[in-house]
């Protein structure tokens, strides 16, 4: 895909390995979440800072297809695209392994907002230039 | 019916449970159920087989917070007659029934030495399979 916003490289360490020798399936979560986080980052936009404003940006809905298992020391890089759904932000990402550029994973992530406990009609993404 | 123990480190900067975690607590529940129903790591290490996931996804409905009593009911969704392919179904729901999250997982069972597929999958597993809780709306593939 060629119109992704934004993309981190990382690196497996061994203790997100499973039994089976390959990265966890929950692990994955950390990747892609700290994928979305360091794009906040880039619109200087820190969740931390959100969250102390009583802004919270919070997952509903999350769907992994998984391709290809990462295993320990395996250089990767998760990309990601943004899409508003309503009041949802949807974000696309996906996981290449950098070795051979293969596809490892591929996500869709829908995010809401809610400012003060109120849920946010998804005019958020637009003030913070999502 | 046992009531999750959270832990501190399950939590996030919004106070709730973060999204790691919900995998982490339905993967344990799926393994001790597997091991309920005979399908144990012994004898996953012994056939040298291992469950694999290909599709994982999670409908996260209200909040949970440190001090919720929340369980976890697990359930085989879908499965083919071989059991070589599943869909298991977590619901995460308090005391008073209500849903606070979903994850379904779609998976087979890999050969952990030459990372393909396993087929046939070994009775012992199959059998585990056929006596694992269904959903009422369970079907076959």
């Amino acid at each position: 895909m060629a119109d992704y916003l934004f993309e981190i490289e990382l690196k497996v360490r061994d203790y997100e390995c499973d039994l089976q020798g390959i990265v966890n399936n929950a692990i994955y979560q950390s990747y892609l979440e700290h994928a979305r986080h360091e794009y906040l980052a880039t619109k200087s936009v820190s969740f931390k800072e959100l969250t102390d404003k009583g802004i919270l940006l919070m997952v509903s809905r999350i769907e992994m297809d998984f391709k290809r298992s990462l295993t320990s020391g395996d250089r990767f890089a998760v990309k990601l695209r943004t899409e508003r759904q309503g009041l949802k932000l949807v974000f696309y990402q996906d996981i290449y392994r950098l070795s051979d550029n293969a596809l490892c994973l591929k996500a869709k992530v829908d995010v809401i907002g809610q400012i003060n406990g109120k849920l946010n009609r998804g005019d958020i993404f637009d003030t913070l230039n999502f | 019916m046992k009531n999750l123990s959270l832990r501190w480190s399950d939590l996030d900067p919004n106070f709730h449970l973060r999204h790691s975690s919900y995998y982490d607590l339905a993967a344990q529940e799926r393994i001790e159920i597997l091991h309920q129903y005979g399908i144990t790591i012994g004898l996953l290490q012994e056939t040298h087989i291992g469950p694999v996931l290909f599709k994982e996804q999670c409908e996260f409905r209200r909040e949970i917070h440190l001090n919720s009593k929340v369980h976890i009911v697990t359930k085989l969704l879908r499965m083919r007659k071989d059991g070589s392919r599943w869909v298991i179904r977590h619901e995460f729901l308090s005391d008073e029934n209500q849903l606070h999250a979903t994850i379904q997982v779609e998976g087979s069972w890999i050969d952990t030495l030459r990372r393909k597929i396993a087929r046939p999958v070994p009775e012992a597993i199959l059998s585990g399979l056929e006596r694992f809780p269904k959903t009422e709306d369970f079907e076959y593939l």
